[in-house]
């Protein structure tokens, strides 16, 4: 068998869905598993998980700019601040869906995450998709650069205030821990 | 395009199996001699001492959430700048705005006393 017989088999092949598929299954499983397990250190790293196959999906969608900032942002830092207030809790052994006051409420959860489920379905249902892969704009860094810089630009500097109120608050708290040891 | 990214998925599987590889002839050549020693939990050679898995040290929140504000920083340079002969000076107006933003949750991080280790 010639190797341009074999290529020919492989062009074949849409990886771009089996991609996806790959993704999205250990997207969901690893999500379901962040809300399942009853270890929080284990919740905490099936979500860094999750985090970096959502990224996965991003770039399939070809927005690179936006699944690097979920890389860095998200599986990153994000993740590392979870990881650190996770590293506070005293009784991380604990099972977690035992000592949760959420995880009795399985009526009112259930009502609660179907009501959301629905929000979204119907949001998802009523929104016209028309940007597609041929819209080449979508990706493009610069219009990115441009919707932040003018339109949004708010939005942008509200951004740093934001942070700028996280990192105060946080250390509020802390040195009233701080001062009670 | 998205055919770009075939070489990063053959270097993942090509990861992937190295390191499986790695682990099942480890598995098949190891001894497998059970002692107390060998259950220990690893701390430089000393012996632990009480449990691993205390409570750790408020300071590092903040040493986490600076790491953040730095990151998103960063970020948002990138495209700024790709874009930066264009916006023209509206833009570094705006940059400077919101790195002043940033240096002054830092510098009030700094002031407070976040990065005393005491």
């Amino acid at each position: 068998m010639s190797l341009s017989l074999i290529l020919s088999y492989f062009e074949m092949i849409n990886w771009h869905t089996i991609a996806f598929y790959i993704i999205s299954i250990f997207l969901i499983s690893s999500a379901v598993y962040v809300v399942l397990t009853g270890n929080i250190v284990r919740s905490v790293i099936a979500l860094i998980f999750t985090f970096l196959m959502t990224a996965g999906i991003y770039f399939l969608l070809q927005a690179e700019f936006i699944a690097v900032v979920q890389m860095l942002i998200y599986a990153g830092a994000i993740s590392v601040l979870i990881v650190f207030s996770v590293m506070l809790i005293t009784d991380r052994d604990k099972n977690i869906n035992e000592t949760s006051p959420f995880s009795h409420n399985l009526f009112f959860g259930s009502i609660a995450s179907g009501l959301f489920y629905l929000a979204v379905s119907i949001t998802v249902h009523n929104t016209s998709w028309n940007v597609t892969l041929k819209n080449k704009e979508f990706t493009d860094i610069s219009l990115i650069a441009r919707g932040f810089l003018t339109e949004n630009v708010i939005a942008f500097e509200l951004a740093a205030v934001l942070l700028l109120v996280a990192l105060a608050a946080a250390i509020f708290i802390i040195k009233e821990v701080k001062d009670d040891n | 395009m998205l055919s770009n990214y075939a070489i990063i998925a053959i270097l993942t599987i090509g990861g992937l199996i190295f390191a499986a590889a790695a682990m099942l002839i480890s598995r098949i050549f190891q001894p497998r001699k059970q002692y107390s020693k060998k259950t220990d939990t690893y701390e430089c050679g000393f012996e632990t001492k009480g449990s691993s898995w205390m409570s750790f040290r408020s300071s590092y929140f903040v040493y986490a959430l600076v790491y953040l504000i730095f990151e998103v920083e960063v970020i948002f340079l990138y495209p700024w700048a790709v874009e930066f002969k264009m916006l023209g000076l509206f833009a570094i107006v705006e940059m400077i705005i919101f790195f002043t933003l940033l240096i002054a949750a830092f510098l009030f991080a700094w002031k407070e006393g976040a990065f005393k280790w005491y």
